[in-house]
Parts: C-alpha cells; sequence; structure tokens
C-alpha cells in the first residue's frame, strides 16, 4: 500500500494531531486511490494546464501542448457554477464516545469535515461551518478563499462534544439559515428520537438544499463487542442499565440495522444521500460520496 | 433409609457458603459507558429476568454440589433395618425352620429339612460376631436365644420333621415377639420352608400382619428350599366301615388315592395299594393288594374288604408301594377290634313275630335272646349289649325305669313301634324319654322307606348301593305318627310320604332308636293286614341290613374311638376288671412308655400321638391282659404341597415386608440389603458428578467474559 492511503484508515490518522495535515493527508490518500481524477468530468470552462500526474485520465493531456513542449500537461477545467457546502457538526456528548480509543465518532467527523473543506476549497466551493448541540451554537459563513481553510480548521480543532443535542431543532433551525440553496453535509450519530429528526431533514431537503448525511456510529455501537455482564452508563440522559450483554448481541446489532435501514429508506425517499459510517471505516468512502453528489450537481 | 455416619449430614449446612456468596458477594457488573443505550433499552426487563434465573440456577446447582457431596458423604442406605448398625453390627437372628411333613420331600437325595439345615448352618457362620441366635421349630416350646453359636448348631442338627405342628403364621409370630425384644439393633427373622400352602395355617392369622406392621424394624426373610415341581402321591384319609366289629361280619374300608398332577408321571398313572394287616400276637400279613389307576382326575377312589377276622384287637396299614419324593403319606394306619357275637335281647309283645329280626342278628353276628315283654324286667339287662323292643305294648313303670337306667348307662335300645302299642299308655314311657315324642295316631301315607340321603352313620353301608336299593318294594302301610319331636330328635330314616321311620334319640349316654312300623308283621295272616311287608317281601336284604346296622349302631356307642389324627388325645377305657395301674404304651418307633392309668376315668389317656402309626397299649400279664390299640393318621390336607402364591404371602405378611431368596448367593444379596440397606453412594456420586459438570457448563457459559 503506498504511504498517503495509509492515512485513509482512522487508527493512522489518529497519530498525526494536527488537524490540517490529517486533513491534507486524508485527501491525498484519497486522491492517490482514485484511479481517475476526482475533478474530471464536473467542470466544462477551461482553466488552465498542469503537469500530467499519475491518476489523470490519458484522454485529458494536450497533445498540442507536447507538441510544442515534449512535456505531458492535461487541460484543467474550472466549475462554472460554484456549490456552497455546509460542514455541520453535532456537539452532543455522545460524539465524545469511543471504545476502542482509535478515534471517537466526534474526531472522525471532524477530520472527514476537514478533509472535505480541503476538496471543496480547492475545487474553489465556499465551504461554511455550523455546529450544534441543542441549538445551532456556531457558524462560520462560506467562503472560497484559501484562507477559509485555516478557518475551519482552527474552529473545528477547538470543538468540545458536550452536553445534549436536539437535532431535530438544530437542522430546522439550519433550514431557516441557510439562503441559498447549499450543499449540507451533516455529520452526527442520530441518537435521538427518529421521528422529529426525519421531519427536520425533509424540511431542510424540501428548501432545495442538498444534504449528505453522515451517519457516524462508534465501532463499538455498531458490533456490539461486549461480554458477560455490564452495567452501560448513557452521558447525555444519565441513564444506567444492566445488562447480560452475552445474549443480547445479536439483538442488538439487529435493533441498528432496523434504526439504520429506517433511515436509509426515508433518506431515499428524500432524496438525502445517506452515508452509514463507523469509526473503524476508511475515510475515502466519505469522501466518495461528497465526490459523487458533487458531479450529480455538476 | 439409614446412614452409616449421619453425623456427616450436618454438612448439609454448607449450604450457606454460596448462598452467602451469592447474596453478599453479588457479582459486579462492569461500568461503561454506551450512548446508543436506547436499543438496548427494549429487551433490558427480559434479559434481567433471565439473568436472575441464572443466578439462581447456579445458585441451585452449587447448593445441590453440597448437598449431595454430604449425603453421600454419610453413606445412605435404603431400607436399612438398623439406624446404628453397620454390617459387622451384631444382630438378634431368629431361624424358624418349617418342621412339617412335607419338609421330608426327596430330592437328589435331599429332604428340604436337609437343604434347611446346610443353609441354616451357613447362616449362623455369616452372622456378624456377638449375634444373638434363636433356632425355632413348627412345635411351640421355650423360644429363647442360644446359649452360643454351637448349641445353635446342635439344635439346628437335632430337627427332625414333626407332624404335629403349628401354623407358620402363628411360630412366625412368635419369632418376631422374641426378635423384637432382644437387645441388638438389627433384628432378622429367617423363614427357612418350602414354602407349602399347608405349613401355613388353614387361614391367615389377622395378629401377624398387625404385628409385623408394628415392628418394622425386624427384617423378615423367607428362605425358600423348596422344589419347584413336587411329585407325589398319597392316600387320603381312611373310611372304615366299623371300628368295632364282630367276626361274622366283613371290614370294609375305603379310600383314595391322590396323586399330585406332575406331567413326569403323566406316563406312569397307576401303582399298587397294599393292605397290611396283624393280630395281637400274629406277625404282618399282606391281606390285599391292588393295582389303582387314575385317569385324568387325580383322585381315585378304591376299596378293600377283609373278612373272617379273628375276635380281637386288628391294626392294619395301607401302603403305596415304591417310592416318591413324599414318604410319610404313602401309608395309611387303623386299628379295629373283632368282638365276640354280642347278646341282644329281644323283648317281644303280644302276637309279635321275633323270628325276622332275630334271624337278621344272627346272620350280622349277634346272640340273641327273646323274652315276652312281660318277663324284662326280671332279666338282668346290662348283660346285654342292646334290647330290641318288638311291638311293646304298655309298660309298667317298673319296666320303663329299669329300660331307661339301662339307656342312660349307655345301653342301646330299639323299640319298633306296632299294633300293641296304646297311645296312653306309651305317653307315659314318653313322659321318662323313652320315645322320641307323644304318639298322635295311626297314619296311612307312607308309601315305603325313603332315604333321602344316607349322611347318618347308621346307613353309611347302604352308600355303596344308593340307588340300587329297592326300597319300593317293600311297602309300608300303617306307621305311627308323634304329636311332636324334641329338639334332639334325629330322624334317620323317613317314609317316601313325609313321616319319620327311623329316629333316634339319646337318653343319658345311651341311644334310644325308634322305628315307627314294625317289623314283626307276618305276611300271610288272614285276619288281620301287616303293617309293612320290610321283613316279609321279596328278599328283605334291605331290612336285613338295616336291622344289623342298627344293632351294630346301638352296640358301638358304648365302643372306643380307635382311630385318631396327630395330635388328638387318644382315649380307651380299660374294664373294670383290669388288673394293676400301669400300662405300657408301643409307639410306632418301637418306644416302649410306661404309663399309669386314670384312675379317675378309669381309662388310658394319651397325650403324646405325634407319631403317625399304630400303637399299642398294654397292662397285665400275656395271658387275659388288656391289649388294646389305637392308629394315628396324618390329616390328609398336610400331603397338599401345593406351594403358597405370593398374593397369599401378601396377605399374610404385608407386601413388600419381606424378602424371598433361594440361594445362599440371593440369601447373601438380600440380607446385605436388609442390613445395610442399597449403599446409595455410588449413585448420588454420580448425581454429584453430573451436578458438577453442569454447573460448570452453565457458569462458563454465563460468565464467559470473566
Amino acid at each position: 500500500m503506498r504511504v498517503a492511503e495509509q492515512y485513509l484508515k482512522p487508527e493512522v490518522i489518529r497519530q498525526v494531531s494536527r488537524l490540517d495535515l490529517r486533513a491534507q493527508f486524508i485527501v491525498k490518500g484519497f486522491m492517490q486511490g482514485m484511479h481517475a481524477s476526482p475533478f474530471q468530468g464536473f467542470s466544462v470552462e477551461f482553466s488552465e494546464h498542469r503537469k500530467y500526474t499519475v491518476g489523470d485520465d490519458p484522454q485529458d493531456i494536450d497533445w498540442l501542448v507536447y507538441a510544442k513542449t515534449d512535456k505531458y500537461y492535461v487541460k484543467k477545467f474550472e466549475a462554472e457554477t460554484n456549490i456552497t457546502g455546509y460542514l455541520v457538526m453535532d456537539l452532543s456528548a455522545s460524539m465524545g464516545y469511543t471504545y476502542r480509543q482509535v478515534l471517537n465518532k466526534f474526531d472522525y467527523g471532524i477530520c472527514l469535515a476537514a478533509a472535505l473543506c480541503y476538496l471543496m476549497i480547492h475545487q474553489n466551493d465556499p465551504v461554511g461551518l455550523v455546529t450544534f448541540d441543542e441549538k445551532v451554537r456556531d457558524s462560520l459563513p462560506p467562503k472560497s478563499q484559501r484562507r477559509q481553510i485555516g478557518n475551519v480548521l482552527s474552529v473545528l480543532a477547538n470543538l468540545k462534544p458536550t452536553g445534549r443535542t436536539d437535532i431535530a431543532r438544530s437542522v430546522t433551525q439550519i433550514a431557516a439559515m441557510l439562503k441559498h440553496r447549499s450543499l449540507v453535509m451533516l455529520f452526527t450519530d442520530l441518537l435521538a428520537e427518529t421521528e422529529p429528526v426525519i421531519t427536520a431533514l425533509r424540511r431542510l431537503r424540501h428548501r432545495g438544499h442538498d444534504v449528505i448525511l453522515f451517519h457516524i456510529l462508534d465501532e463499538a455501537e455498531v458490533y456490539f463487542p461486549f461480554d458477560g455482564l455490564v452495567e452501560f452508563h448513557e452521558v447525555e440522559s444519565d441513564e444506567r442499565l444492566q445488562v447480560d450483554t452475552n445474549n443480547f448481541r445479536a439483538d442488538y446489532r439487529s435493533q441498528i440495522e432496523v434504526f439504520r435501514e429506517l433511515y436509509r429508506r426515508e433518506c431515499f425517499q428524500m432524496g438525502i444521500d445517506y452515508v452509514p459510517l463507523d469509526t473503524s471505516m476508511q475515510f475515502d468512502k466519505a469522501l466518495t460520496e461528497y465526490l459523487v453528489s458533487r458531479r450529480a450537481r455538476g | 433409609m439409614s446412614f452409616l455416619t449421619p453425623a456427616l449430614l450436618a454438612g448439609i449446612g454448607l449450604i450457606a457458603v454460596p448462598i452467602a456468596l451469592h447474596l453478599v458477594m453479588r457479582r459486579r457488573p462492569r461500568h461503561l459507558e454506551f450512548p446508543a443505550l436506547r436499543f438496548l433499552q427494549a429487551r433490558a426487563e427480559t434479559n434481567r429476568r433471565q439473568l436472575r434465573l441464572r443466578h439462581l440456577l447456579l445458585l441451585l446447582l452449587r447448593c445441590a454440589v453440597i448437598s449431595l457431596l454430604a449425603f453421600a458423604l454419610a453413606r445412605p442406605s435404603l431400607r436399612g433395618s438398623g439406624v446404628l448398625g453397620g454390617q459387622e453390627a451384631p444382630v438378634a437372628a431368629a431361624l424358624l425352620f418349617d418342621t412339617s411333613p412335607s419338609m421330608d420331600y426327596l430330592q437328589e437325595n435331599e429332604t428340604r429339612l436337609d437343604v434347611a439345615r446346610q443353609l441354616g448352618d451357613w447362616l449362623l457362620n455369616q452372622l456378624p460376631v456377638d449375634s444373638e441366635v434363636a433356632v425355632l421349630t413348627l412345635r411351640s416350646g421355650a423360644d429363647t436365644f442360644a446359649v452360643n453359636r454351637s448349641a445353635a448348631k446342635q439344635r439346628i442338627e437335632r430337627l427332625r420333621t414333626s407332624p404335629v405342628t403349628q401354623s407358620l403364621d402363628r411360630r412366625l409370630e412368635e419369632a418376631v415377639q422374641l426378635v423384637a425384644e432382644s437387645q441388638p439393633e438389627c433384628k432378622e427373622v429367617y423363614v427357612l420352608t418350602d414354602m407349602t400352602q399347608s405349613a401355613w395355617g388353614e387361614r391367615e392369622v389377622s395378629s401377624l400382619a398387625q404385628r409385623l406392621a408394628e415392628e418394622p424394624s425386624v427384617a423378615i426373610y423367607l428362605v425358600d428350599v423348596g422344589v419347584d415341581r413336587p411329585r407325589n402321591l398319597y392316600l387320603a384319609d381312611l373310611r372304615i366301615s366299623h371300628e368295632s366289629l364282630t367276626a361274622a361280619r366283613p371290614l370294609r374300608i375305603e379310600t383314595s388315592l391322590v396323586a399330585t398332577t406332575n406331567e413326569a408321571m403323566t406316563n406312569k398313572n397307576s401303582c399298587e395299594v397294599e393292605l397290611w394287616l396283624d393280630g395281637v400276637n400274629t406277625p404282618s400279613e399282606k391281606r390285599g393288594q391292588q393295582t389303582v389307576t387314575w385317569q385324568e382326575s387325580s383322585r381315585q377312589k378304591f376299596t378293600f374288604e377283609v373278612g373272617s377276622l379273628t375276635p380281637g384287637m386288628h391294626q392294619g396299614t395301607l401302603r403305596i408301594v415304591g417310592e416318591d419324593g413324599l414318604a410319610f403319606d404313602d401309608s395309611r394306619f387303623f386299628t379295629v377290634e373283632v368282638n365276640d357275637p354280642l347278646p341282644v335281647l329281644i323283648a317281644t309283645g303280644a302276637d309279635a313275630e321275633p323270628i325276622y329280626l332275630r334271624s337278621a342278628l344272627g346272620a350280622g353276628g349277634f346272640d340273641c335272646q327273646v323274652v315276652p315283654l312281660d318277663v324284662l324286667s326280671r332279666q338282668t339287662l346290662a348283660d346285654f349289649s342292646a334290647i330290641c323292643l318288638l311291638d311293646p305294648s304298655a309298660l309298667d313303670d317298673a319296666t320303663i325305669r329299669a329300660l331307661v337306667d339301662y339307656a342312660e348307662q349307655g345301653g342301646g335300645l330299639a323299640v319298633f313301634l306296632g299294633r300293641n302299642a296304646q297311645r296312653d299308655a306309651m305317653n307315659r314311657a314318653a313322659a321318662e324319654r323313652l320315645l322320641p315324642g307323644r304318639l298322635k295316631r295311626h297314619a296311612h301315607d307312607a308309601g315305603h322307606l325313603s332315604p333321602t340321603t344316607l349322611q347318618h352313620r347308621l346307613l353309611a353301608p347302604f352308600r355303596h348301593f344308593a340307588g340300587e336299593i329297592p326300597w319300593s318294594d317293600f311297602p309300608v302301610l300303617t306307621y305311627w305318627q308323634f304329636e311332636s319331636l324334641a329338639d334332639d330328635v334325629q330322624v334317620v330314616l323317613p317314609f317316601a310320604g313325609g313321616g319319620p321311620a327311623l329316629l333316634e334319640h339319646a337318653v343319658g349316654s345311651g341311644r334310644v332308636l325308634t322305628m315307627t312300623t314294625p317289623v314283626s308283621d307276618p305276611a300271610n295272616r288272614r285276619d288281620r293286614q301287616p303293617w309293612n311287608v320290610l321283613p316279609t317281601g321279596f328278599e328283605p336284604w334291605p331290612f336285613m341290613l338295616l336291622a344289623v346296622e342298627m344293632m351294630t349302631y346301638l352296640t358301638e356307642a358304648d365302643a372306643d374311638r380307635l382311630n385318631y389324627r396327630l395330635g388328638e388325645t387318644a382315649v380307651l377305657r380299660v374294664p373294670s376288671t383290669a388288673e394293676g395301674s400301669m400300662f405300657l404304651l408301643s409307639t410306632p418307633q418301637g418306644d416302649a412308655l410306661r404309663q399309669s392309668i386314670d384312675p379317675r376315668r378309669q381309662s388310658v389317656v394319651v397325650t403324646t400321638t405325634d407319631e403317625l402309626g399304630n400303637y399299642q397299649v398294654r397292662s397285665g400279664g400275656a395271658e387275659g391282659g388288656l391289649r388294646r390299640g389305637f392308629s394315628v393318621n396324618v390329616p390328609a390336607a398336610m400331603s397338599r404341597i401345593k406351594r403358597i402364591s405370593v398374593e397369599d404371602l401378601d396377605r399374610r405378611l404385608g407386601k413388600d415386608r419381606y424378602r424371598v431368596a433361594s440361594s445362599r448367593r440371593q440369601l447373601e444379596d438380600r440380607v446385605s440389603t436388609g442390613r445395610v440397606g442399597l449403599k446409595l453412594f455410588p449413585y448420588i456420586m454420580l448425581f454429584v458428578a453430573l451436578a458438577l459438570g453442569l454447573e460448570h457448563v452453565l457458569s462458563n457459559r454465563f460468565y464467559k467474559s470473566e
């Protein structure tokens, strides 16, 4: 495996402490892993030539330039339309949960968000940031300057998952906040009542926004690797429950599956891209999802 | 249920440990944070219930393991007879030997008693040291524990069967009582028997089952020494025509040969039976032999008839030739006494013809003297064995008194009522009980003699000809009817019309026979019609036989019984003329016992009739001394060697109250089970292992992560 691709793995990226580096590494790893340039095809206006790099489609090689200079250049295109992207981070305490101590859901989400920010700024798409718990907390207006990367990353790096959350209310608030059609990328574990959340998502979608729902769960929340008698404690509601986990696993997994299936179905109906993730998955899945979405819009 | 080390049962208390652990040291769950709690909540209650159930199950299993271990270590045993006694603790044992005659059954050259003796001896050796042992038989006696083991051994060696026995039920009850009162904790009664029904009483003794129920600590072992299919031939009880008879009359002996059915004997279904007879001073001689064949029915009747016996006592034996398993019942014994012609006085009323009666009795061996009724009072009545009144007229008071006195002394009187009888005069005699009742009138509806049954002893000889006797050829035209009969009057023979023809009643120790129609009417008188043609008809043998039997019956009243059953007391009267006060009793075994004559009863009383065979009683010199005898036979019921059924035993002893063993090994097995009980240790350990395994599996399954 090439070095850059390793950064797609959460356990590797964990060892990188600076968020901007993390974002860069993830994006690099992602780009390198792609056989075709991710930027090709969804922008039509020629902007510049750049040197051919491995992974570029040979079809894009400008043979005229090659004839003149004896070097490979590919034509670079620029999107005609810019998409305003909003990275929406869930700040609930449950997002801070990790079982294997690799990356908690929040870190995972931040890495993804940073990488996406990186990608988008490179595309000259304006990116903004919204965080919420029980309501919207911080928001960074979308901009497409390179500076924006630093702004976004510095905000992200200082975020802490604390307190209770109200996803439905926050999403509704965000829907009201956004004036133009945007791409809303929601990073949340969705651990709340399903019905209001779906309603809120529907409202957001109804206003014409494209939504990518990154449903981030901890590895333990998906696979339930526990054994024996365990007393579980939920931080947000401060509830405790003592269970014998051994004969609970299958049951729990099916419950989780039902939960995810519900969102998958509902999101499909609404036209929302639903990306189920857990903290053991590589980042490229999330990034690809963004790009596919971006292309569809392009 | 008993325990070898009951103290270890206290170990069951250790189950407190897992219980305490369960309560106090509850397993602490790991505390983990988990945001997705909502997905667990739905099933949490079910899960908790399951968890509690598992905990409880585990606790139970652990408690079970501990209790079972404690239980097993206490060495429990099932149905042990003693709470404290181990196998080696001393026991109180009673060895009750069935000594009924059937134990003499011979198979493979061993009698059942031999086998019982060997087993008993072996049992003695098996008993733990310091055990108390009593050896009992079916003869009741002083039942005590033997002084030591060798005394018990000696007692066993000396055992003999005895025909005089108590029932096993009763003896068993006594044995249980003896053992129950003894010191050792472990109490056992061994009954060594061939399991024949006859040894157990005819009917169960209800007190036995009750006693056994009251003494649950006494273990009962039935040691079966019997054979599976016993084969036996025996002679049923003898029926002798007369124990005392005159020389002129033949002796008839009737009995049956009985075979215990058995397939091994089907190819042989006949055997020889011999009759041996001996006189007082004559050696035994064979007087008859018959081949008796039995068919499908296993009982075959046959008869011996012996004539021309000399006066005096005769003892005989009926014997099956050949051998079978059981010898004691192959022979039957009898004693008869043949007398000189007995003197009979015939007193005739006016116009009565004594010739018919006289000739009939003469032929029967009686010495008849005929006198007119008027001179009766002048006769010495005591010289005669019997007196016949032929058609008596009115009797004067002196005669009536004399006759009543005679009868009360034991004399026999026959009254043949006829045309001379006058009602009023006769009723005076009736008042003195000389007649069975007051006369009423002449009756003409008799028909003829018509015995409905031949049950009366007097009629016994007629039984051979039952149905062939031409009673109707001898019509009875007139007879006397009675007003009413006293309670003790027995109708021996009725008429076809229903009225009584021959009546019997007792006066003192004597018997009086009254015939309501005369036997002294000639048939061919022109001036009057006879009352009947009994003695004058064609071939009047029924009359002759009846007359002889009547006289025999009357004279026999005075006779002694000569044939006894085992255990009965034999009484033989001694004539007052006999000299000396001692007599010599010869038993069948040849022992001679000197005994004294009971002076009060003027008789020889023999109580020890416990041997089968012919006994002789002698006193005085060889010439003119007393020579009498009697025979003792076993009841035929003793020969029935049918095995007792399990149901019967259950009824007598109580179900599951006893154990049956038929070999040493079985006995060892039963006794060790009975004494120590069924040892449960290995079985409980099996359960312990199972419980442990289960506990292990469950706990592993429940607490996998730990």
